[in-house]
Formats: C-alpha cells, structure tokens, sequence
C-alpha cells in the first residue's frame, strides 16, 4: 500500500499540470511512506528541485522519488538526490559567483596554481562521461537488522551527463612530486564547529591519474544545480558518491596516507569478501568503501502494481555496476525459480545505467513475484539474499517486485 | 513552450501559496521538524540542534539506549558536540524513552 501511494506521485509527476498538483501538495507538506518503518517523508520543495523525499533539514538530504527512474536512464537536474554531512551546506552564493570562487592545487607538487572555473574550461580538453553518483548508504533503511544512519530508500542515486577537465591534466600542470602518494579533496561545505571534522576526503594518486576522474563544471548541459557541487565537483566513475566532493575548491597532494575522520573511521566496510559480515557484529578489519557493487532494479511497475491478465507489457529498468559495464539482466516471474534475459538498451558507456526491457504477458496466476538480476563483465552479480555490514553501505541483493493480476 | 508555461505557472502557484520567490535560487526552507515533548528534550534541543536539525534523530529506526551512547559519544568526542557528563544521561534517556526500541 505505501508503494501504491509512491507510485501515484512517480506518475503525478510524470505530466506537466500533474507537477503543479505535486508542486501544491508539497507546499501542504504531502508526505510518502517508505516501506520500511519509521519511513514517512515529506516531499519539499527546494531551489532549482522538483519536490524530493526530504530525509534530513540541517544540512539538506534529498531523495528522488523512485518513480523518477523510469523517466529516462539520465536523472534529471531537479530531481537529482542531494547529500551534506556538514552544517555549513551547501556553501553561500558568495562563495560560488565565478568572482570568487577559486581551485587552488597546491602540497606535493611543483606549481602550485590557483584556477577560476573560466580557465579551467578555457585552459583544459574538456570532456564528458556518463556516469551513476550513488550515495554509499543507498537503500540503508531496507537492512534488517536495522542500522543507524540516514534512512534512505533506493533513491540516492541518479545517472547523468558530466561535463569538465581531466583531474590528471590539471595535476599534471601542477607537476606531482615523485613522492606524491595521495590526493586530498576539500570543499567549500564547512563545519560550525572547529572540532568537528572538515569534510575532506583522499584517493591514491594511481586513482587520480585515471583519465575517467573529471572536475566537473556541467551536468547533463548545464551547470551544476547549487545543491550537487555548484560551481565545480569531483566525479569519480564507478565509485560511490563520498568521493565526489561538491563546491570542490582545496586539492592538496600528500606524500602520505591521509588519516582524517571521513577516511577513517567514517565510509569503512569491511575487509571481506562482499563487504558483508554476520549480522549484528562488528567487522575485524574495514577499508575505505570504494567502487559500485552491481544493482539493477526494475523501474515500469511499483510493489504492489495491478496489470491485467492476458496483456502483454513491457517490463523496464537500469541496471549499473562500479565501471566494468551490465553484460547481461535476467527477470524471474516466479520469484526466482527460472529466469529469462531481457534486452540491454543503449549503451551509454560503463559507468551510466544500462536500460533493460522484457515482454512479460501475465498468465494465470493471481499475482507474480518479478526479480530482476544484473551481471556485470567481470562477471560480478547480485546475491538472492541480502547482505549486511553495520554502516548499511552497498546495499546490492536482487530486488523482487510483486505484482497482482486483475 | 510546455516548460515556459509550467515555469509561469508555477511561479503564480508559488508566490500565490507562500510569499516566496520561485525563482529565488539561493535560499533554503527554513522551517524544521520538532522533537517529542518529554524529560529531557531542552538537552536535546541545545546540544544537537546547534549542528543539525532533529530530523537525523526522528528519521532513525528504534535504536536501544546503547546505539544511541554510541552515536552521542561520537557526536562528542569526534564532531565536538558541547556536551558534558551532567548533559549525556539525560540525553541518553531522553532519546532512549522517546527513538527507542
């Protein structure tokens, strides 16, 4: 029933007089139920958005109503998640106007520079990557055990069109020092406190120099929405969303390992094998999370849906991986006893969801268990039942939607 | 044409319904949730609020008072929350009585 009611507003939003009814709704602070407990979740209005699931107020965490999925295999602009860990976010305008905003480069290199946005376009190639962002704790509110932390559905996600300069380019105009280990990424997003840790996160400089992690300036043709990274962001293709710092404006290269408290103790898993452990323990030894496990997810019908007998339909949905790209999606009827492949969709390139389509005619059952499975090139897949860590990161386990038949 | 019509019409919806600017691109809603009355919630209140707002306590599932020690601890000890020992019992059984399980 709470899936029905999700499903309404994925639909209201779909037309364009139905989104000024949502517009409406969410001023009378409309709320949607995730199906998990403790899940209600008004649907707020905020700058340059759609109305999203809002999870938290101070700093701001939004959802995308999953509905929004089915839309297309981008994510659009305004209805992209939106995820801060620190009181002062986003930044203020002040610090984003192309007067003042600035990247400085600076530690273990030779030149340090100091760049507007402007000369990064002008003075860089510039080059795009299609490219899922998913934040580590997507779907945390569906452990069970339940763990603390932001409960979000499966909406902290989106796929888009990213736009900048190569981070290797510019690094290599700064010239690494041989010594150079790692690189530290900072933002304009700041604490209120001065004890409480800056939101600074490292990747090794092998990582760094890969031609895929871009500074972005654009997304999906425009510049990036104030509340994903305006004006610049790191995007790193594969790897969840804690390394893609917003309003990006510090990298400092270290000739060390970087301790600081969003690497350790914060966005660890543990070291083993799936990232999973006994549910209820505590893992022995953690590592920095790192890239997508493989997710797919069917998008055309909610839990809960009514199709008619004897019609023939066409199930849809994405399906991603952390960069290896989907080789194949299969769709059980029967909750998972057989299973048939369905149709890849265009190919917008590894790191972008992967659209998937299947004929599906319900027969005589009177309601149908859909799973849907992905399997990436390496030959990575989705476990039939889920796994458990306690930060309830990466979440992975093959979804199944019910259905019934009218 | 579609989008010039809906971006009109939600602006006259907008500043209809609200008093603010539609395309007022840089500000935030202001008006946050509220936690439970009950013993205890003034602590909360004080000490939490400063750095976030009480969504990230009413969002969580039922937590016993040991995961909450564990997440105030941290708030303290890590993030710098301005919180005393006189402060965390109270606080402690303030959320354990109100987001417990």
């Amino acid at each position: 029933m709470p899936r029905r009611r999700f499903l309404q507003h994925g639909a209201l939003l779909a037309s364009g007089w139905s989104a000024l009814a949502a517009t409406a709704t969410a001023a009378a602070e409309s709320t949607i139920q995730m199906p998990f407990g403790n899940g209600e979740r008004p649907l707020v209005k905020y700058p340059q958005k759609r109305p999203l699931l809002r999870l938290t107020t101070r700093p701001p965490q939004l959802e995308t109503p999953f509905g929004v999925f089915n839309e297309g295999v981008l994510t659009p602009n305004d209805a992209f998640f939106v995820r801060y860990h620190l009181s002062g976010s986003p930044p203020k305008k002040e610090l984003l106007t192309p007067d003042t905003f600035r990247l400085t480069v600076k530690g273990a290199v030779k030149t340090p520079l100091t760049l507007s946005v402007p000369e990064l376009q002008s003075g860089f190639e510039s080059v795009e990557v299609v490219a899922v962002n998913q934040c580590s704790g997507n779907s945390r509110g569906f452990f069970e055990p339940r763990v603390p932390g932001g409960q979000s559905g499966n909406g902290a996600m989106g796929n888009a069109r990213w736009k900048g300069v190569r981070l290797k380019d510019v690094l290599a105009k700064a010239g690494l020092n041989a010594t150079a280990k790692q690189v530290l990424l900072n933002g304009l997003d700041r604490p209120l406190l001065p004890a409480t840790p800056d939101f600074v996160k490292a990747i090794d400089v092998e990582l760094a120099q890969e031609p895929d992690l871009l500074l972005a300036y654009e997304m999906n043709g425009e510049p990036l929405p104030w509340l994903n990274g305006f004006p610049l962001r790191l995007v790193v293709p594969g790897y969840y969303g804690t390394y893609w710092v917003k309003h990006l404006n510090e990298i400092t290269v270290m000739d060390d390992t970087f301790k600081g408290f969003w690497m350790d103790p914060a966005y660890r898993i543990p070291d083993d094998a799936c990232a999973a452990i006994e549910p209820g323990t505590k893992a022995k030894h953690t590592i920095p999370i790192t890239r997508f496990n493989v997710r797919s997810f069917l998008t055309s019908l909610a839990d809960g849906a009514t199709v008619r007998r004897g019609e023939r339909i066409t199930l849809r949905g994405i399906a991603f991986d952390g960069g290896y790209g989907i080789r194949e999606v299969v769709v059980s009827e029967d909750g998972g006893r057989t299973w048939r492949a369905a149709e890849l969709g265009t190919d917008l390139g590894k790191y972008s969801f992967r659209e998937w389509t299947l004929p599906f005619t319900p027969g005589s059952a009177n309601q149908y268990s859909l799973r849907v499975r992905a399997t990436n090139r390496l030959g990575q897949s989705q476990p039939l039942d889920p796994l458990w860590n306690p930060s309830g990161y990466m979440r992975n386990v093959v979804e199944t939607v019910r259905v019934n038949v009218a | 044409m579609k989008n010039a019509f809906l971006t009109a019409s939600l602006l006259l919806l907008t500043t209809a319904g609200s008093g603010v600017k539609a395309e007022d691109e840089w500000t935030l809603p202001t008006a946050e949730p509220r936690l439970k009355e009950g013993a205890g919630v003034e602590v909360a209140t004080t000490s939490c609020v400063l750095c976030h707002s009480v969504d990230y306590v009413t969002t969580q599932p039922p937590l016993s008072r040991d995961q909450w020690k564990t997440i105030v601890t941290k708030m303290q000890q890590k993030f710098g929350a301005p919180l005393n020992a006189e402060k965390i019992d109270p606080l402690l059984d303030y959320l354990a009585k109100n987001y417990g399980k």
